[in-house]
């Protein structure tokens, strides 16, 4: 047990007892106080219940009503129901007696006769004794219940209130248990100062000295004892400290002794570790050396396989010829050789012979220093050749003989980008030579029209004005055959410069190769049959007639003279087909048109030519070498393509494919003429040219119009402007002196808005429809002008001008 | 009182207190002139108290007619068109500082000429303000240029104490009142109040008769025989009468009309005179702080406060008054609680 312990439970027993003592005495006192705190709080409750109860009868009497019946008895019972509103403890009560000790009420249900017998008397007495004035209290020892009471006169009531022990010994209960938490509290408090009294004054002393005790024992240093008291406890504190001092003097001086050989210990350790040091830097500077070259040697090696090409290294012999002292895996793949094969062989191996002839020059020339490339074929080791660009350079070294290191290219694709090269230029000749004849022929079409207009206008015209049976009309018929020819020519040749300007519509197929039969029959001898094989669907498709009509007969005409020596069978074909993509064409429905002979055929060798402009097999004169070279430009404008298959003397088929049109609104007027439209208007026609003046005059007079010709277009202006409405239409040509077409047709359209004008143009004047339209010209017509077509125009313009 | 003050919101007393104390050590301006026109609806004894007690307070205030005061008073006896015309003329020669009407015809006169003017109006003794159509709703500020206080006591107030006295000697439920009243909007706002009242409990029924509102004093003759019909009409369906709210009540003798033409007695007299002439209760505003509270309402206004911003609630004050001739001669025990709040008007 420790000695602070001792101390406390010698004292502790003491304590308790003078603080219990005073916590008896406390509570008798405080029951005391209680009682008297609990009349006092039944003092202020009865005496409010009675306050309420004066209030109640002075209305009564206040208002003369205390002496009728019905209004006491009902006050009465509102005081009684007041006692209920009061706020009282629960094992409290309290009792109304009369004063002739009758209960009246009570606010507990309590046996009534017992509260009678108990408190009747009293209430008798309490209402027949003239000096119980107001109030009064009594206290009933067993059961131990405190009791106040009130007399109020004018009711006779006797009115008590009571309440129990058990409150009041609630009340006792609670000082006691307070009295002995307090003192409990002030009894741990006395135990826990006597605790630190004796540990300041005896404890800790003794601790410390018993702590430097401990550390003397122990070599420690113990310089000062706390301990300061004047008592035996300090007087043991210093001398410990003498003591301690003494020994910590030995302690140093071996201490020192200690340090010195620390000293030396660590001098000699200190050396050991920078030598241990130098060696271990001298080790990692070889070990980056050595990396360094080995990246080095990779790098090399990297550079010297993907740097592209062949990349060589060549030293040099005895012999002039270089060996191969190393390759890179591309050179060695693309000339046939594994590494070991080719490290060692000399360079010439790989040269073709005019290579292994120059190699010692060449070696020579390298060896000067200068960059030396040149292109050249390399043999592989299977034998075979290829193309090689070859770029060599002299690489010198300190102290040791020079080297060569080349770098190789496989050039085979340049080589073929040049021979495409010169095919593609070939071929641009070609059509630059085309194109030439195309301007040129357009640049004549204008010229040939005008000059056939008036030739064939005016032969038509004679061939109408003569007597059948004249012995001209032979003739006329022949001027108009060939002029006609010319102008079909004409035709061609703008058909193949792609100048032309033919109109294109959706056409029937089947009613045009009828038509085109019937006129081959009149034309083809009898020893050649003609069969035809059409589908019976009818076929459409978006094509000029005039260029059709043309195709049709083209490869007929060719058919026939394939045959004309022999005779044999031309058949014609029509079918649905869907070519596709085999003949370059979009994918899409198509029709096919075969021609097919059983003539002389086309030799292989000429059978790609067939199709180029003026190549042809026939006699000087026969053709004009345009024919299929016109059509296969008519075929392709129309998004089609046209395929040959022949054999010498078997015969020929020629497949036309042109896409078959989904329109059907066909005007196919031109397969059955209807009779030329005529009329008795008025028309104004002007032309720089007298001729066409003069045969516009004559065909327009002769459907019946009446016409008045003008050379000049400024005088043709002033007649109009003169008497605009003496003229129901306007002809004028486009290109003329003064005024161009389009500048007669606004200035008359500024006269008059509503006059019809219709402009002739030739090839090199067209005017595009919009335009004419933004000028208001309501229609134009190529030359060279048929009589039936300037009749329907003619005709059309005027009804449209009428609103018909 | 308890019942009394536990209806009223505690929010509109604080706001009425508040104005009270503010105004209470106020007095009235001294120099400048405050032209006041006071509108009275018609002769009768409720509408000349409230008169008197609101000039009285407006002199105690500082306001002296004649001095400081232009004071005004129309008395309309009960013709609103000649309120109105009253008014127009006193306009004519400049704008009132204040305009007070007293019972609802009044203030109706006021409220159609002066509607969106800037006059401040305060009307007081009108028992339904919406009905009559000058608010829109009680216990909110208006917004307008018109405010003013409700005449009577809480509906549902008037019936529970009614109530308590006539069970105790009926069984019978419901327990029938009958009510015949003018078409004076004060009267029909209160059937109406009552008769929502009775929608929500089975316990007592009203039973209604209407007649044509007469000017009094001019057309008392005619309304008295009207009253009679009434009478006849419904008397044998009621068990007690109540009398309404507006000027017909408002009439010295109409509780003897009921007394004499009928056997059934007056429970809900419509004013302390009535109580007096064997009414068994009233239960109404008091007169004489109703109009001291309406001067000081008006004190408050003339001196810059927004009528729109003070809200319309009833009374402060209110007076119950019991015939204890009539309690004993029906056998009904005045509760001690009631008779307590009757204090002095407690008639024999």
């Amino acid at each position: 047990m420790k000695l602070q312990v001792k101390i406390a439970l010698s004292i502790i027993p003491l304590v308790l007892l003078g603080i219990f003592t005073l916590g008896a005495w406390s509570i008798e006192n405080s029951k005391k106080s209680i009682h008297k705190a609990s009349f006092l709080y039944m003092d202020t409750i009865i005496n409010s219940y009675m306050v309420d109860v004066n209030k109640i009868n002075n209305l009564l009497v206040k208002n003369g009503l205390d002496t009728i019946a019905s209004f006491v008895a009902e006050y009465k019972q509102k005081a009684l129901k007041e006692i209920k509103t009061l706020q009282i403890k629960k094992d409290s009560s309290i009792i109304v007696f009369n004063s002739s000790g009758e209960f009246v009420f009570c606010s507990n249900k309590n046996n009534n006769s017992e509260l009678e017998s108990i408190w009747g008397p009293i209430s008798k007495r309490a209402g027949t004794n003239p000096n119980l004035e107001s109030a009064f209290h009594l206290i009933e020892e067993e059961p131990h219940v405190l009791y106040v009471v009130r007399h109020f006169k004018p009711w006779n009531w006797i009115v008590f209130f009571s309440m129990s022990d058990q409150d009041v010994h609630h009340a006792e209960t609670q000082i006691r248990n307070a009295t002995m938490g307090i003192a409990s509290v002030c009894s741990l408090l006395s135990i826990l100062l006597i605790l630190t009294i004796s540990k300041k004054f005896f404890v800790a002393p003794i601790s410390h000295l018993v702590k430097a005790a401990s550390a003397i024992t122990h070599g420690q240093s113990t310089n000062k004892i706390e301990v300061l008291s004047k008592d035996e406890l300090g007087d043991l504190a210093r001398n410990m400290e003498t003591m301690s001092n003494a020994i910590q003097e030995s302690q140093a001086k071996i201490k020192d002794v200690n340090i010195n050989l620390e000293k030396i210990v660590e001098k000699r350790t200190s050396e050991l570790v920078k030598t241990n040091q130098k060696l271990n830097q001298e080790i990692e500077d070889r070990k980056q050396a050595e990396k360094k070259i080995k990246e080095s040697e990779e790098l090399f090696r990297a550079v010297f396989e993907q740097a592209g090409g062949y990349c060589m290294i060549l030293e040099s012999s005895d012999s002039g010829i270089p060996t191969i002292l190393d390759a890179n895996e591309a050179a060695c793949k693309d000339h046939g050789y594994s590494r070991d094969e080719i490290i060692g062989r000399p360079v010439a191996d790989l040269d073709d012979d005019e290579g292994k002839r120059l190699c010692v020059e060449r070696t020579q020339r390298i060896m000067t220093g200068e960059p030396f490339e040149i292109e050249t074929d390399h043999v592989r080791k299977d034998g075979s050749s290829f193309p090689v660009a070859v770029y060599a350079n002299m690489v010198t070294f300190e102290n040791k003989p020079p080297l060569i290191v080349t770098t190789e290219f496989d050039i085979s694709y340049k080589k073929e980008a040049e021979a495409e090269k010169k095919t593609l230029e070939k071929q641009l000749q070609h059509a630059q030579k085309l194109q030439s004849i195309g301007t040129l022929a357009g640049g004549i079409a204008h010229d040939f029209n005008n000059i056939l207009y008036p030739i064939i206008g005016f032969t038509e015209i004679s061939i109408q004005d003569l007597p059948a049976n004249h012995p001209v009309q032979e003739n006329l018929d022949d001027i108009l055959q060939g002029a006609k020819r010319a102008r079909d020519l004409v035709k061609q040749i703008l058909a193949f410069s792609n100048q032309s300007d033919l109109e294109q519509k959706s056409l029937p197929l089947q009613p045009l190769i009828e038509e085109t039969l019937k006129l081959l029959r009149s034309i083809i001898p009898s020893n050649i049959e003609i069969k035809k094989e059409l589908i019976e669907e009818q076929i459409y498709i978006f094509a000029n007639m005039t260029e059709l009509h043309e195709v049709i007969m083209n490869l007929c005409t060719n058919a026939y003279h394939a045959m004309e020596e022999k005779g044999g069978v031309l058949q014609i074909s029509l079918t649905k087909d869907q070519p596709g993509i085999e003949h370059n064409l979009r994918l899409g429905e198509y029709c096919c048109l075969g021609v097919k002979d059983t003539g002389s055929g086309i030799s292989a060798d000429i059978i790609d030519d067939i199709f180029d402009p003026y190549f042809t097999t026939k006699e000087l004169g026969k053709g004009s070498g345009l024919g299929l070279s016109v059509i296969h430009g008519i075929v392709k404008s129309y998004k089609g393509t046209i395929t040959v298959q022949s054999e010498v003397e078997k015969g020929t088929l020629v497949n036309v494919y042109i896409p078959i049109s989904s329109e059907k609104n066909i005007v196919d007027d031109i397969l059955v003429k209807p009779a030329k439209p005529t009329g008795n208007e008025k028309i104004l026609f002007v032309d720089d040219e007298k001729p066409i003046v003069k045969l516009g005059v004559r065909l327009l007079q002769g459907l019946g119009y009446t016409v008045t010709g003008e050379t000049s277009s400024k005088k043709a202006l002033e007649l109009f402007n003169s008497s605009p409405d003496e003229f129901d239409l306007v002809i004028s040509d486009m290109t003329m002196p003064v005024f161009l077409g389009t500048d007669l047709a606004e200035k008359i359209l500024n006269v008059r808005k509503d006059i019809p004008i219709l402009l002739c143009t030739g090839f090199s004047e067209r005017v595009d429809k919009k335009t004419a339209q933004s000028i208001g010209i309501k229609g134009y017509i190529n030359k060279p002008i048929l009589i039936e077509e300037l009749a329907i125009k003619v005709r059309k313009l005027l009804d449209e001008a009428r609103g018909e | 009182m308890k019942a009394i003050k536990t209806s009223c919101n505690f929010k509109k007393l604080f706001f009425i207190f508040y104005f009270l104390f503010l105004f209470q050590f106020s007095s009235g301006t001294a120099g400048e002139l405050k032209r006041v026109v006071v509108i009275v609806t018609m002769p009768v004894a409720t509408c000349e108290a409230h008169l008197k007690w609101l000039v009285v307070q407006l002199n105690d205030l500082g306001y002296k007619d004649g001095s400081n005061m232009d004071l005004s008073i129309i008395r309309a006896n009960g013709n609103r068109d000649f309120a109105e015309k009253e008014l127009q003329k006193i306009l004519k020669n400049g704008k009132p500082d204040v305009v007070a009407a007293i019972a609802t015809l009044a203030s109706q006169a006021a409220y159609h000429v002066l509607k969106g003017s800037d006059v401040p109006i305060f009307f007081f003794q009108v028992s339904d303000p919406i009905g009559a159509g000058l608010i829109k709703k009680i216990g909110v500020p208006t917004g307008t240029n018109i405010t003013g206080r409700v005449h009577t006591v809480p509906s549902g107030v008037r019936v529970n104490m009614a109530l308590r006295l006539v069970e105790q000697i009926t069984t019978k439920r419901p327990v029938r009142f009958g009510y015949i009243h003018s078409t004076y909007p004060s009267s029909v706002g209160d059937i109406k109040a009552l008769k929502n009242i009775t929608n929500k409990r089975d316990d007592l029924i009203f039973e209604s008769y209407q007649i044509q509102y007469e000017k009094v004093p001019d057309g008392t003759p005619k309304m008295f025989a009207d009253t009679k019909k009434g009478i006849k009409a419904i008397s044998g369906k009621v068990d007690f009468w109540w009398q309404p709210q507006g000027p017909l009540a408002e009439i010295e003798n109409y509780t003897q009309l009921l007394i004499n033409h009928s056997d059934i007695p007056v429970v809900m007299g419509n004013n302390k005179a009535a109580v007096k002439k064997g009414a068994l209760l009233h239960i109404t505003s008091d007169l004489e702080a109703g109009g001291r509270e309406a001067a000081i309402f008006m004190d408050a206004i003339l001196k810059g406060a927004d009528p729109g911003e003070i809200p319309v609630t009833p009374p402060s004050k209110f007076h119950i008054g019991i015939n204890l001739t009539t309690a004993l001669k029906l056998n009904i025990v005045v509760p001690p609680d009631m008779l307590d709040l009757a204090g002095d008007n407690v008639y024999r």
